[in-house]
Formats: structure tokens, sequence, C-alpha cells
């Protein structure tokens, strides 16, 4: 009697563990785009239960139109720098895009001012999620950079199609095909420098900025977007086959309410 | 007794694995916020006071790296 008790109580406790241990988060997917603010996690009692209400009552949400006359150029601005240099990342089909992790021991990042916010991924959107007076480009790359108190500031380049750009077919050929899958074992020597613009100085970028948010769920705000004025190329063949990995993959562009878009040109 | 001894072992590793598991699991991610201050509304002035000198910088670094770390994982994890 006593060795069954024991053993029923052993039990529960496992099986609590494990249901506490793997909830996740709730689903999502950009079909159900306007309604991301409702998804509910029945698991979880309120405030919880909505994880991520703040893409639905967030007043400082990304993405955002970067229309001319919403931008200010009257400020100074601090010196934008890319410091990315060579990595040898791992390449993670995440389920919603196709991600390029940096290693663990990599040292490069974005500096801002005197500070330098090191780059912890990169990912790309198809079409972008920036648009300029509501037109979309074909793509946008977005370098994800947390600094030391863990706030999230992120380098966003939009993407034509032009050349073809060697970088990108070495994140296309890497890639695996299966969502939750993670290439870590490539070798590859990944020159991340090659994703930015040509002709533009990378120890003095021109950007647009403005506070924002994740472009995902759950939202988060607080978030500081810069914005490369000038795009990088890849071909039309290397669209199709990022496509063939995920496709319609971005946020529509949200309200910019009180904020500002600043230039530093 | 053995099986007293045993089941004690077993809750006590119950509850360590269900505090682990809260920690490591945050339901709901916000970066707008900076490092959150530790509450100080229910101690005494005079408690106030004597820690003060200690921690004056080390509780919000720690809380910096934690949220660092959090980060990190997570948007290695997830499209942020």
């Amino acid at each position: 009697m006593r060795t069954k008790i024991l053993a029923n109580l052993v039990s529960i406790i496992f099986i609590s563990y494990t249901a506490v241990a793997v909830s996740a988060p709730p689903h999502w997917s950009y079909e159900e785009e306007p309604n991301w603010g409702a998804i509910e996690d029945a698991t979880q009692s309120i405030p919880l239960r909505y994880p991520y209400a703040e893409c639905g009552i967030g007043k400082h949400q990304s993405p955002v139109d970067l229309a001319d006359e919403k931008i200010v150029k009257s400020r100074p601005l601090n010196k934008l720098a890319a410091q990315y240099g060579t990595d040898t990342p791992s390449f993670f089909n995440t389920g919603h895009a196709i991600q390029v992790n940096t290693s663990q021991n990599f040292t490069g990042g974005l500096k801002v001012g005197k500070e330098l916010l090191p780059l912890v991924q990169l990912h790309f959107h198809e079409p972008s999620e920036h648009v300029v007076e509501g037109k979309k480009f074909p793509a946008e790359l977005h370098f994800v950079h947390i600094n030391k108190d863990g706030r999230i500031a992120v380098l966003a380049v939009t993407i034509n199609i032009g050349k073809e750009n060697a970088m990108f077919q070495t994140v296309l050929d890497n890639m695996p095909y299966e969502s939750g899958k993670e290439n870590s074992t490539s070798g590859v020597k990944f020159k991340l420098a090659k994703l930015l613009p040509s002709g533009m100085n990378a120890a003095n970028l021109k950007y647009l900025t403005l506070a924002g948010s994740l472009t995902t769920p759950p939202c988060s705000e607080g978030v500081q977007w810069y914005i490369l004025t000038k795009s990088i190329t890849i071909s039309a063949a290397q669209l199709e086959q990022m496509k063939t990995f995920y496709s319609n993959n971005a946020r529509s562009a949200q309200d910019l309410n009180e904020r500002s878009i600043l230039s530093n040109q | 007794m053995r099986i007293k001894l045993f089941l004690t072992a077993v809750l006590s590793l119950g509850v360590s694995c269900f505090a682990e598991s809260g920690e490591s699991q945050p339901q709901s991610l916000s970066v707008t916020n900076q490092a959150e201050p530790i509450s100080t509304e229910n101690r005494q002035p005079a408690q106030i006071k004597a820690k003060k000198k200690k921690t004056k910088s080390q509780p919000s670094q720690e809380i910096g790296l934690d949220k660092k770390s959090l980060m990190i994982d997570y948007c290695r994890k997830h499209t942020c």
C-alpha cells in the first residue's frame, strides 16, 4: 500500500514537472497577424493568458512606413558602425524565418556611439516589413543585437532584386529545410559585412532610426531600430529560392503614433 | 522510516524542480523596461539604509546579466 502511494506521488510530481517544463508559448502564424494580440495561452491565468497582447495594444510597434514626410533630419545622432568581421555561425530554420545565429565566442557587433552591441543573429523576411509610402521591398534583412542590459537593437537592410549576393547564397545553401532544425556543423567562414550595402562605409552608416518593437509575437517594445538608407541586392533566382523556405513572413506596417523617425543624413 | 526519508527527498526535489522551471520559462517577454527595481516598499527605512551600501550596484548588474542571457537565448531560438 505504502509503495503504491509512493509510486503515485512520484508519478504526479514527474508529470507536473514535465508539464511546466515543456509549456511553450502558443503557436502563431502570419495568416492570423490581425489577431496576434488575442491569441490565448489556455494554460495561464490573466494577465499571462494573452502573452502577445502587446501586438494588439502597443503604441510603439514595428515595422512602420518610412515615408519621406515623417522623417526628421534636424538632430545630431550617434555614429553607427558595423563591426561584424567573420564568424562560423549556425544556420537555423526557426519555423517562421531563415536565421543565422552567431557563434558563442563571436565578438562582432554594432557600434552605436561608443557602445558596442553584440550581434546575436540575423534573419530574413519576404517581402520587406518596413515600407516606403506603402511600397514594400522584395525582402528585408534584420541584424539583431543585444546589449549588456538585455535591450535589443536591430539593424534593418532592405533587399532589392539585382546582382546575386554570394553570402546570401551561403545562407540558402546551408539552411535546413525542416522547421526547428539547426545546422551548426557547416564550418562555413561567414563574412557578415558582405550582407551590408556595397559603397556604404561600414564605419559610418547612413540610417533612419526610431523606437519600435519586435515584429513577431510577443511584439515587445523597447527595440531600437536602425534602418539603412541603401539596399543590398540578391538575384531573382535567390529570392525564389528563399521563398521555398518562407514566403509572406512579414508583418504589416504599424501606426507611427507619437514617434519620430530620425535621419543622420 | 526509510519511506518517510525517501518521500521527503522526492518532495524537496519536486519543489526545487518547479522553482527552476519557473525561472527558465519566462511566459511574458518584455524588453521595454529597464532592469526591474527591487521593491523596497515593505522594508523598514533602517533596513534599507543598512543594505544600501552593500547592494548599491550589484542587483541591477545581476538583473541586467540575467536579462541579457535570457534575451540572447530567446533570440537564438526565435525570430525576434
